[in-house]
């Protein structure tokens, strides 16, 4: 099956295909002439593992994301998600959808995956439906620093009232009890964070 | 054309450098140079006082300008040590006091990226800063006001940093690390000059998303000194750090779509971390230049030339300041 190439990013390379008539979308992480050929390999092959186990992990926590169809050395085939990028939509829109997107977020964290690039970028929309796509910053962590990161993040590129929608959802879904003091925890941080200033996402690109 | 004196004392270096328009007349530095050990804030203030007089006397001289000629004096107020930048405000200010003209405070980071843009011809480039204190991406971004410490917003053109470290500096990785090779020199240039010929063995990686942190690779590589050869180790931690200059600034690349790369500071000096640049810069189509060596030391030049192009931040000799934390993205010019 020919593959059309549909994004060019720094370090992996997206193409459209299928695999067994399954609309297909297929992740290959490119070697770079820069870096010397045993950390290159190394770079590409742990980040291409971590990558699927992520998706994996999510998909068990019940976050809606692409399902991975295989796994080589340097390269992940995942199903294709239907519906556009949530920055493709208006504000209107954008608030509308916000807190299906806080608690997708939550299920994450309350499973222990931090996504690292929570932008409207990596969010797909379809009618209701929201779903995230490419785990290639994420981690496996609970500190609430890197929970916080994913916040503040979003917070940084979306209208204000799209955040508070967002994050009153967030909240929601990850209390009560033990999970609601977890949030809280996440709160403090991120505040904190925004005091840091070195450490300091500061405004959208412009 | 406007004549301006820029007064550099940021760190180990004080320098006083001249601009007249676009025309460099005067570059004059002294650098102070620790027998053991890093800089000591107080040893090198002291340094700089002593220095001040003779280095601006020479500058003056090289320059052939006349005192009357003076438009602007120009002084680095931050990022920085606290005592060293005293010493260059307070030298700026009885300056501008006795020649009365107004006194311009120049970020530091922000006249490294433009003497650097100034002189490979470029307009709207992506920036790599890499310093002993500083290691950010940078764009410029046109103008918008902006708020330090709740003062009201000055209207100018700003930088946005994009991603840094998020511990210490990339050349304080390298300045550390050579001090415990027992070197006499202790110096990046002396890792880069081992580490030819070296073999790659795995030291800690860690780039998080346009960020990094470097403080795990300068304890591990420290740690492995004792059990590898020393020139696998400095090819090792080079490559391994000057990889993740190189990948956090490809992410930034890709993003923004930048047609033009430009590195500058002191670890820009590096050939192998600008072979990286160039390797990557040219994937993307985009063009690669390193800042002119003398510039990429800490120099006056640098804060003359920006001073003219922020000279409508101009201030009274009464009112300067210094700021020991002054981030790039809080300056205008």
């Amino acid at each position: 099956m020919a593959q059309k190439l549909i994004a060019k990013g720094a370090e992996a390379d997206v193409f459209t295909g299928s695999i067994a008539n399954i609309p297909a979308v297929f992740k290959k992480r490119k070697p770079k002439a820069y870096r010397v050929k045993a950390l290159d390999e190394a770079i590409r092959s742990t980040r291409t593992k971590k990558e699927a186990r992520l998706l994996h992990a999510a998909k068990s926590a019940g976050a809606k994301c692409p399902l991975v169809l295989s796994v080589g050395k340097n390269e992940i085939a995942m199903t294709r998600l239907n519906g556009k990028l949530m920055r493709e939509l208006d504000e209107r829109k954008m608030i509308a959808v916000a807190p299906a997107i806080g608690t997708l977020l939550a299920s994450l964290h309350s499973a222990g995956i931090t996504h690292g690039d929570f932008t409207p970028a990596n969010i797909m929309v379809d009618g209701r439906e929201v779903a995230v796509i490419d785990f290639g910053l994420g981690e496996f962590a609970r500190d609430d620093e890197e929970l916080a990161t994913d916040l503040l993040l979003m917070k940084k590129s979306v209208p204000a009232a799209a955040y508070a929608a967002f994050l009153k959802a967030y909240c929601k879904a990850r209390g009560p009890g033990a999970q609601g003091k977890a949030a809280v925890a996440t709160l403090a941080r991120l505040e904190e964070i925004e005091k840091r200033g070195r450490y300091v996402v500061r405004g959208a690109l412009a | 054309m406007a004549v301006c004196i820029g007064i550099e004392s940021t760190a180990h270096t004080l320098g006083v450098g001249i601009f007249k328009g676009e025309r460099m007349l005067a570059n004059e530095n002294d650098m102070y140079r620790p027998k053991k050990g890093g800089i000591h804030p107080r040893v090198a203030a002291d340094h700089h006082a002593e220095v001040f007089g003779s280095v601006l006397r020479a500058a003056f001289e090289k320059s052939k300008i006349a005192k009357g000629e003076v438009d602007f004096v120009a002084y680095a107020r931050g990022p920085g040590l606290g005592p060293c930048l005293k010493v260059g405000m307070a030298g700026a200010s009885a300056l501008a006091a006795k020649l009365g003209v107004p006194l311009v405070p120049v970020n530091h980071c922000a006249a490294h990226v433009e003497i650097g843009a100034h002189y490979c011809k470029m307009k709207d480039p992506l920036i790599l800063y890499v310093s002993g204190g500083n290691t950010q991406i940078v764009v410029r971004e046109a103008g918008i006001g902006r708020r330090e410490n709740g003062a009201v917003a000055r209207r100018g053109r700003g930088y946005h940093v994009m991603g840094e470290t998020l511990d210490i500096g990339v050349g304080n990785l390298i300045d550390v690390f050579a001090r415990s090779l027992g070197e006499e020199f202790a110096h990046g240039s002396v890792v880069e000059k081992l580490a030819t010929g070296g073999k790659y063995f795995p030291l800690p990686y860690t780039v998080k998303g346009m960020n990094m942190t470097f403080t795990g690779l300068l304890t591990e590589a420290t740690k492995q000194l004792g059990s590898h050869d020393k020139k696998d180790v400095c090819f090792s931690l080079q490559e391994t750090a000057f990889s993740m200059l190189t990948e956090a600034t490809e992410r930034a690349l890709a993003l923004t779509r930048k047609k033009e790369v430009l590195a500058c500071g002191g670890v820009a000096q590096n050939r192998r971390l600008a072979e990286m640049l160039a390797l990557m810069a040219r994937e993307h189509k985009a063009r690669f230049a390193t800042s002119p060596p003398e510039f990429n030391a800490d120099n006056g030049a640098m804060i003359a030339y920006t001073g003219l192009l922020a000279r409508r931040q101009a201030i009274d000799w009464r009112k300067a300041d210094v700021n020991p934390k002054w981030r790039l993205d809080e300056a205008v010019i």
